[in-house]
């Protein structure tokens, strides 16, 4: 449970959500044994039904998934502390891609039955899943949005103009990897993909709290009394 | 009817106490809108949520020069969910009251602590919901442009670059299909 809890809270440092414990999140998947990985394994395949999620406490995990012709492409690297597999789970989908251990990992996981005991809980460890599987899908929105967005602003500039302002689209705060055989557009789209299924997800939290405050909808609450 | 009908109405709410359900009034207050009213402007600090009771609502996006409604809203919808855990965003669209609307409002801090008010779980196990529907629905287009792109790219239609950007991604953000 120590390397649970430990690794619980470097997770929310690295992504703070609001009303959650470092414990209540390891309580979550407080009930299996942690698994430990030799180089290669295979925690997940592409394309099979979620049985699990799971939490990786130590090491590194490579995401992997095969283009439109099949060969398997690797998109990221993704180290721990980390949520992987929730996506299949939520809406009951196939995996989107596989993820392989790169090197030795520590795993914890939480099989699907648990899983739906837990989203109908209305306890700290219930909560806690709810909020950060919550919280880390609506960074990956946020951040692909923006992606989108400064997209077709390119796509609206004029060509021709060499003052064309192209901001950074958000990188990866940490070893994530695209492979260079496509255009920049290509790549481009397909890394706002995978902020979207999540193996981008540190790259966002920076590029959205520097977002410009125009107005604010805190009028909201003042302008809208009830009847 | 009063707002605890409306919630008891919603299929979300259905098994849920109506003790319950009171106690949701509370920390996340009844806000009415008349028909007409601008909700959220888009462009502004996003920092609160809504649940829609009754009523229904219109999501409009404005691009360069001309605005377009992007997707009705009706009761049992979240909008602006992504202001409950990402703060410093903004609102990627305007929403406007179409009808005499009635919501909840979900304010950031306000609701976290009460985690076993059944109502809280029916209302956190909907936002999940919410939030992986539009991922997919977004992960969508953009494969969905990803694919043309490449096609595009392949044949040596550079021209079609921005052309296939503008025609995907009309449905995110209110372009004009061409």
């Amino acid at each position: 449970m120590t390397e649970l809890i430990s690794a619980s809270r470097a997770y929310l440092q690295r992504n703070p959500v609001r009303g959650v414990a470092a414990e209540a999140l390891a309580e979550a998947f407080g009930r299996t044994a942690l698994l430990r990985y030799g180089d290669r394994h295979i925690i997940c395949a592409e394309n099979e039904p979620g049985d699990a999620m799971y939490f990786l406490l130590e090491g590194k995990v490579r995401v992997r998934r095969k283009d439109s012709r099949g060969k398997p492409r690797d998109l990221a690297t993704v180290e721990a502390p980390a949520l992987i597999g929730h996506m299949s789970l939520i809406d009951d989908s196939l995996r989107s891609a596989s993820c392989l251990c790169e090197g030795r990992a520590v795993v914890a996981t939480l099989g699907i039955d648990r899983y739906r005991e837990l989203m109908e809980e209305s306890t700290p460890a219930g909560a806690a899943l709810r909020r950060v599987l919550c919280a880390s899908m609506a960074r990956q929105l946020v951040s692909a949005n923006h992606g989108i967005r400064e997209l077709i602003q390119r796509a609206s500039a004029p060509t021709t103009s060499p003052t064309t302002h192209r901001p950074p689209v958000p990188r990866a705060a940490h070893s994530t990897t695209l492979t260079g055989d496509r255009d920049v557009s290509d790549a481009e789209l397909l890394r706002i993909a995978n902020v979207l299924e999540g193996w981008q997800l540190n790259a966002t939290t920076a590029d959205v709290s520097k977002m410009q405050v125009v107005h604010s909808d805190a009028d909201l609450r003042r302008t809208t009394p009830r009847k | 009817m009063d707002a605890i009908d409306a919630l008891s109405g919603i299929p979300l709410f259905q098994k849920v106490p109506r003790t319950a359900l009171h106690e949701l009034t509370i920390l996340a207050p009844v806000v009415e809108f008349a028909e007409g009213h601008v909700v959220f402007h888009q462009g502004w600090a996003a920092s609160v949520s809504l649940l829609v009771l009754r009523g229904q609502l219109v999501a409009r996006v404005a691009h360069e020069g001309t605005e377009r409604d992007v997707g009705e809203i009706g009761p049992g919808e979240i909008i602006g969910e992504q202001a409950l855990f990402v703060p410093g965003g903004q609102r990627s669209a305007s929403v406007i009251a179409k009808s005499p609307c009635t919501c909840l409002l979900l304010e950031p801090g306000k609701w976290e602590k009460y985690s076993d008010n059944p109502a809280m779980v029916a209302l956190e196990r909907h936002l999940l919901e919410t939030l992986a529907r539009r991922i997919r629905r977004t992960n969508a287009v953009i494969r969905e442009a990803w694919s043309v792109e490449r096609d595009h790219s392949a044949s040596g239609a550079d021209q079609g670059r921005r052309s296939v950007l503008r025609r995907w991604f009309p449905n995110l953000f209110g372009e004009e299909r061409t």
